[in-house]
């Protein structure tokens, strides 16, 4: 039940960073100014949190799979790649969540001789931070490929082929992806913006190219080894529920964002909000709402859980006693 | 003592919950208010104007610009001039030269008489004189 369920929650979460992307592109294509306050104005510590959040789910999704790993007697020859997995995971989420400027005292900033880390601000850009969720994203697919290919063992005649042609595949793209990222620092924005879509592209032509090449390479495995049901950690329990908990987080926050990026309107530019109401609350402020949020939702899980529980008690037999 | 599954579950959940809020605390904090409407006569004078111009920037005004001779755009101090030109252009005579010391550089001595380069050239057009007082653009605060 726990594979299943993180697996649906991998499946819809991966295209979410390039729904994420082509939503922002709608917004600045609708109003420049209604995207800079978004990317840069009051709005853009929020993504600095949200990337905190994201990066929290990738590394609690690859936990998993990894800890699952564990219960298939067949998975040591893949367990030797996860240490760089996690290096590549956790490497992405330092860059995602490197802020433009960071918070300094004034002696620092005049240390630094601006707002600007000299050498962290060329990691809060858009062309570092792109590359970063594209390797994450790699990074968790293989992840789950190693998962699903541990215990067994491909049949078909062409299998050496096809992990050749999976590793160039891979390869390929995370060369495409790295340099386009570098060459970003080198050219103006305008053709600096472009170059994020065949970064997706790219990735994504990866993620079904291979899934098509390894479903049908694994048609007809032989199973080497038995998955032994049940034997997982009990800490992976607790990533799934540590998983659960950030995403609701995470919906409460862009549910904020949504929100308040209409500032003082009702809809933005149309209808103005002239109520004394009309204004945008701190981050601080709203993440304190937002964390109460989740607190409720997850009491009111807990309730249902309770009530769901009861089925498993003895049925009430007090009093006149049953009818017939 | 074994803790029972129920009680981890619940302090993991406000343990995760408390630590996002935490991050939260920790960013910059700034509640953004809607601008307050600001009514301009036809006969203000320039002074008027560029005080009122002033408030309508001040405190916090979005520039929605990052810093332009900084990664990622960098912009040499020969490419700002020459935009600066080009500006210049738009709207009178070109005052800037490529030996024109910009303000922030180190060494700018400004010369007795020397208009500022960033300075439009072109003098601000009157207001018509019939025209009606209308909105100020909206002010930021954020």
């Amino acid at each position: 039940m726990g594979y299943i369920g993180n697996f649906v929650a991998i499946s819809a979460f991966l295209p979410l960073p390039f729904a994420g992307y082509w939503l922002a592109k709608e917004i600045y294509a609708f109003s420049q100014t209604l995207g800079l306050t978004m990317m840069g104005g009051a709005f853009s510590w929020l993504f600095i949190i949200q990337a905190v959040l994201i990066g929290n789910l990738f590394l609690g999704a690859n936990y998993y799979l990894w800890l699952g790993m564990g219960r298939i007697s067949g998975a040591q020859p893949f367990q030797k790649y996860i240490k760089w997995l996690l290096i590549a995971v956790a490497a992405c989420f330092m860059v995602w969540a490197t802020p433009h400027s960071i918070i300094a005292t004034v002696s620092e900033v005049r240390a630094m001789g601006g707002s600007t880390h000299p050498i962290l601000t060329f990691l809060g850009v858009m062309s570092a931070k792109n590359t970063a969720v594209n390797i994450l994203i790699l990074s968790t697919y293989m992840s789950f490929l190693l998962y699903r290919r541990t215990g067994k063992e491909p049949t078909v005649t062409w299998a050496k082929a096809g992990n050749a042609a999976q590793l160039a595949i891979f390869t390929t793209a995370a060369a495409i992806v790295i340099f386009l990222g570098v060459y970003g620092y080198f050219v103006e924005a305008t053709v600096r913006i472009k170059l994020s879509v065949p970064q997706v592209l790219s990735v994504l032509f990866t993620m079904v190219s291979v899934t098509i090449i390894d479903v049908l390479m694994y048609r007809k495995a032989r199973s080497t080894s038995e998955v032994r049901w049940g034997t997982v950690p009990p800490i992976s329990q607790y990533v799934l529920i540590f998983i659960a908990v950030t995403f609701t987080w995470l919906m409460g926050l862009m549910g904020y964002v949504r929100s308040g990026l209409r500032q003082h309107w009702h809809v933005y530019g149309v209808i103005r909000d002239t109520s004394p109401d009309a204004f945008t609350p701190t981050l601080g402020f709203a993440t304190k709402i937002v964390s109460v949020t989740v607190l409720i939702f997850f009491a009111l899980i807990g309730f249902v859980f309770w009530l769901a529980s009861l089925h498993d008690k003895d049925d009430f037999a007090g009093g006149g006693g049953a009818h017939a | 003592m074994k803790i029972p599954p129920i009680l981890k579950i619940a302090v993991l959940v406000v343990a995760t919950t408390s630590f996002y809020m935490y991050v939260g605390q920790m960013v910059p904090q700034k509640e953004v208010y809607p601008p307050v409407e600001v009514v301009l006569k036809a006969d203000m004078s320039p002074a008027e104007m560029a005080k009122t111009g002033r408030e309508i920037m001040d405190p916090g005004f979005n520039p929605g610009m990052p810093v332009i001779n900084k990664p990622p755009i960098g912009l040499t101090d020969q490419e700002i001039l020459c935009v600066i030109a080009y500006l210049q252009t738009l709207g009178g005579q070109t005052t800037v030269t490529m030996a024109t010391k910009l303000k922030y550089q180190a060494g700018h001595e400004p010369a007795a008489g020397e208009a500022a380069p960033t300075a439009a050239a072109a003098p601000a057009a009157a207001p018509p004189a019939a025209a009606p007082p209308v909105a100020a653009p909206p002010k930021g605060k954020s």
